[in-house]
């Protein structure tokens, strides 16, 4: 039994030989395409994280422009609004290809409001204003922070998975 | 001479905007109103005044920012009375100006 099995090992060793081959090849295709959907699944939920820590950056910034308006203090509402400006432009090079049209056209509004609000910051002091040039330059600086609040909110869920 | 893509571009927003289509939003300047559209251009509606003039200017913008077209009281092919109507338009829309009316016609019918 033993010598029969030896006789044909030895007479097929080349077909068994190949099919072993291709047997491995097919296992090692397998795990190559699982090992790639991994990759591909863990660089998308790093970059959702960034996205969603970006977000987060830009929501306490917009905060505190609000708390800086109300507390009537220009020059450091100045400071974070510009600096929210850059963001804001950095965020739509950075996340062009991954935003859709809708959260696209937050940032833009946002960028243009803070563009605005600038602008009137940069005229002159919070307390100098009329009373309803104060109300209008509150309210745009909310609407902002209600973007990027709306932004992280949409960031975190996306990173969570429920949207893709 | 008249700038035909702007007198389109211009035509096109104020047809969209008396159709309600285009989501104007107040901004800090008490003249000016934005809207995205897109998720690549802005757009801004702003009304002017001088010491014996004032005119309304229609601006879009890339996603850069960078200013692509202006069109503004006074423009060839563009005739005054419809960039007043698309300023007063985008005013009225931002605002929410006939929700608001409705909401106070509905209080006064309970006086």
């Amino acid at each position: 039994m033993a010598w029969r099995m030896i006789d044909f090992l030895a007479g097929n060793w080349g077909n068994i030989a190949s099919l072993a081959g291709l047997v491995f090849s097919i296992l090692a295709f397998i795990f190559s395409k699982r090992a790639s959907k991994a990759a591909l699944e863990a660089r998308n939920a790093t970059l959702l994280r960034s996205l969603s820590e970006d977000m987060n950056g830009a929501n306490r910034a917009a905060g505190e422009i609000v708390t800086y308006v109300g507390m009537e203090r220009g020059d450091m509402a100045l400071l974070r609004t510009s600096e929210l400006m850059n963001q804001t432009s950095y965020f739509l090079a950075r996340w062009d290809n991954r935003l859709l049209a809708e959260p696209k056209n937050n940032l833009l509004t946002a960028r243009e409001q803070l563009r605005l609000i600038h602008k009137v910051l940069t005229k002159g002091d919070v307390p100098g204003l009329s009373p309803k040039a104060k109300a209008e330059l509150m309210q745009a600086c909310q609407q902002v922070s209600a973007i990027f609040s709306e932004e992280y909110g949409r960031a975190v869920r996306t990173s969570e998975g429920e949207v893709h | 001479m008249e700038d035909t893509k702007a007198v389109e571009f211009f035509q096109g927003v104020l047809s969209k905007t008396r159709a309600g289509r285009i989501r104007w939003q107040p901004t800090a300047e008490e003249s000016e109103y934005i809207a995205a559209i897109g998720g690549q251009f802005t757009l801004s509606v702003s009304y002017g005044q001088g010491e014996d003039s004032s005119w309304h200017t229609l601006l879009l913008k890339d996603q850069n920012g960078r200013v692509l077209t202006h069109v503004a009281t006074g423009d060839a092919g563009i005739p005054n009375k419809d960039i007043r109507e698309l300023y007063a338009a985008a005013r009225r829309q931002a605002l929410q100006v006939d929700d608001k009316i409705d909401q106070v016609l509905g209080e006064l019918s309970k006086l």
